[in-house]
């Protein structure tokens, strides 16, 4: 496969072997990272060659595939970070054939700053443009993209669409069109992250509409994080006698206080767990409930997809 | 282990009785809003304050234990008791955050009206130049209407908390930046003479001439902002440097992410949902000074003597995610703890029992 760029890369996708695209993401906070690498180290473990994007470029992702690749061997995940800066010099050098290299052009800052505060649309074409230069040229099989979290991946993946409405003749816009396509083909995916709280479950409901009404890419799956393991009963039969220890001395008290803890999050998060489950079921997503795991996130994260069988066609 | 039952809150009581401004900052989903809630409370209460509570996107229930669901934009008195302290809360509405700023700030209203009718104006001012970490401080202007003694400002949720504090002046550099001047050079004169620079040409290619034309056209209009909006950034800057205002920082015992050391500015700093089982300790081992870690009062073996796997694991897990707490403290700072109440907070008996339960002083080893 070529990885030299074409002039145009305007109906391309016809002919070109395509990677599985899926973008992972949520609110803040709920695990998306996990969840991304957690997909990432699946696919390299079935020799899948993998590409994991870091759009966030906190440098989160890179550590968890570490971890888990590190101890299963084999070539894991190639991950890249992702900033605007990166993507326009490629963007450049690539489309606009600028005779200058852009480091050159004075301070290439100010074209960065203008690009990416002041023109609406603009970073994140570039950043979903190099993201799908890749899945569309890069020797993968799957890319993985840890992609920003609720507002942001709107404007993310609805970019292509609304720089042509904003600007229906520049240069820019005319690479919109294939980029679209990608997006709305069936090798493209979302799975939304969400965790059983007040505020993830609201905004995952906002989020899943929003996906639906101002995006034309598909969510497929809905990846319900650290669900704490189902004590209740067992916790409060505990708690109305006098185990673990007859003694009532400071190491008891604390691991009753432990329990209660711990009944009182099964119990308070449960309901929020349904309300996920229903909101799938609205939106005909599948589930994927990953039980908290403070130890390994990645590798129960990778398990309960495995389960669920998200990589079938491996 | 925390010992509930004293009503002393030492480093949280002393920053609430000698300050008019209490600026929380942290990480999303380590509980801001909670937190602010409770240090309004605590203030209202306990110091006999008249605070403001400036909160941003609370969760449904503590909305309703506040009594603010549905009332963005207004201050909203709380019924906290008979003491001589009055609580208000107000929730800023985020989604009109830009549209509230420009109706204050424009020097007339055709100006604020032909700014919220442009196209470009709400793609643009959803995303630049931090308007929503700037949006919650700009509240504190408020203090000089003499109506209150204390504001608390709960700041966004967000990925950058760091810029948070940095807000007004990232704004105030963007109004008075080359780049704005460029963006707004093309009016009038067009930008056939600015083609020649290659900024410009670099960007009217990537663009295309129309384009630029149009983002031109909105920060000139954009432009006209800039006197009102100045003058209330420099009010904001002006309070939030002044010895009475205090930063607290906050940080969630079960936060797994990397911790980093605490920020410069910072006067306090809450751990946030600590366990009834774990015991934060200060020590003075850190190279770069004292640190706060969260020990465990049991032995994992003493997990043994539960019944079922599940149970074990579960309590296991909360161990887990609380043990590694580590963070360390600028010698300024200090510390303070919340305990993790079960349930959360539901209404404002809730709040004055997480507020009474935490009120404990932390182990310390200083050395």
């Amino acid at each position: 496969m070529s990885r030299s760029a074409p002039a145009t890369l305007i109906g391309v996708s016809d002919s070109v072997p395509e990677a599985r695209l899926r973008f992972v993401t949520g609110k803040g906070g709920v695990g998306k990272t996990t969840v991304a690498a957690a997909y990432a180290t699946l696919a390299a473990t079935h020799g899948r060659r993998v590409l994991a994007v870091d759009t966030v470029n906190r440098g989160d992702l890179a550590p968890r595939i570490e971890v888990v690749s590190g101890r299963l061997g084999g070539p894991g995940p190639t991950v890249l970070g992702l900033t605007t800066k990166q993507a326009l010099d490629e963007y450049i050098k690539r489309y606009l054939r600028v005779p200058i290299a852009p480091s050159s052009l004075g301070p290439v800052s100010r074209i960065f700053d203008f690009v990416s505060t002041a023109a609406p649309g603009v970073r994140e074409i570039l950043t979903v443009g190099k993201i799908g230069y890749e899945a569309v040229y890069g020797p993968w099989d799957d890319v993985v993209v840890d992609a920003p979290a609720s507002g942001h991946v709107i404007e993310l993946l609805s970019a292509p669409a609304s720089l042509r409405r904003l600007a229906p003749t520049g240069p820019l816009a005319s690479q919109t069109l294939w980029l679209q396509e990608l997006l709305e083909s069936d090798r493209t995916a979302i799975t939304v992250v969400a965790t059983p709280e007040e505020l993830p479950v609201a905004e995952t409901d906002q989020l899943l509409k929003r996906l639906r009404d101002e995006t034309e890419v598909a969510v497929d799956t809905l990846v319900i994080n650290r669900v704490p393991p189902q004590v209740e009963k067992v916790g409060r039969a505990l708690l109305a006698g006098k185990a673990p220890a007859s003694d009532d001395g400071p190491t008891a008290r604390s691991i009753r206080s432990l329990v209660a803890v711990a009944v009182d999050r099964d119990v308070t998060t449960r309901p929020f767990v349904e309300e996920l489950n229903e909101l799938a079921e609205a939106f005909g997503l599948a589930v994927v409930e990953i039980i908290d795991d403070p130890v390994n996130p990645t590798d129960t994260a990778a398990a309960a997809l495995a389960d669920h069988g998200s990589l079938a066609a491996a | 282990m925390i010992q509930p039952g004293t009503t002393h809150w030492p480093v949280i009581d002393d920053l609430l009785s000698r300050h008019s401004i209490v600026v929380v900052t942290g990480n999303g989903g380590v509980g801001k809003t909670t937190v602010s809630a409770a240090l309004g409370y605590r203030a209202a209460t306990e110091h006999g304050r008249r605070v403001l509570v400036v909160t941003v996107d609370p969760a449904r229930r503590l909305a309703d234990a506040l009594g603010v669901n549905g009332l963005p934009g207004e201050a909203v008195l709380v019924p906290v008791g008979e003491g001589v302290g009055r609580l208000w809360v107000l929730m800023v509405e985020m989604g009109r955050a830009w549209d509230t700023l420009v109706g204050r700030c424009a020097p007339d209203a055709a100006t604020a009206a032909e700014l919220l009718a442009n196209d470009l104006y709400r793609s643009l001012t959803t995303r630049f130049v931090a308007s929503h970490d700037y949006v919650a401080l700009d509240h504190l202007v408020l203090l000089d209407q003499g109506s209150f003694d204390l504001i608390v400002v709960d700041t966004p949720p967000g990925e950058h908390t760091d810029d948070i504090l940095a807000a007004s002046q990232r704004l105030r550099q963007f109004f008075d930046s080359r780049l704005l001047r460029w963006l707004t050079a093309g009016v009038g004169g067009g930008f056939g003479q600015l083609a020649s620079r290659p900024f410009l040409a670099v960007a009217e290619r990537l663009l295309g001439g129309d384009f630029l034309t149009q983002i031109s056209v909105f920060f000139a209009l954009f432009a006209r902002l800039r006197p009102g909006l100045l003058a209330r950034i420099e009010r904001v800057e002006r309070l939030l440097e002044s010895d009475s205002a205090a930063i607290v920082e906050v940080w969630a015992a079960d936060d797994t992410r990397p911790r980093q050391v605490g920020r410069d500015r910072s006067d306090a700093i809450i751990v946030n949902r600590v366990l009834p089982a774990m015991s934060p300790v200060v020590t003075g081992e850190s190279p770069g000074g004292r640190r706060v870690t969260l020990q465990a009062t049991v032995e994992p073996s003493d997990l043994d003597a539960l019944p079922e796997e599940r149970l074990r694991q579960a309590v296991r897990a909360l161990l887990v995610a609380t043990d590694g707490f580590d963070l360390r403290l600028d010698d300024d700072v200090e510390v303070a703890v919340m305990v993790r109440t079960s349930g959360g907070v539901n209404d404002l008996d809730d709040l004055g029992r997480l507020v009474a339960e935490s009120s404990v002083p932390i182990g310390s080893e200083r050395p």
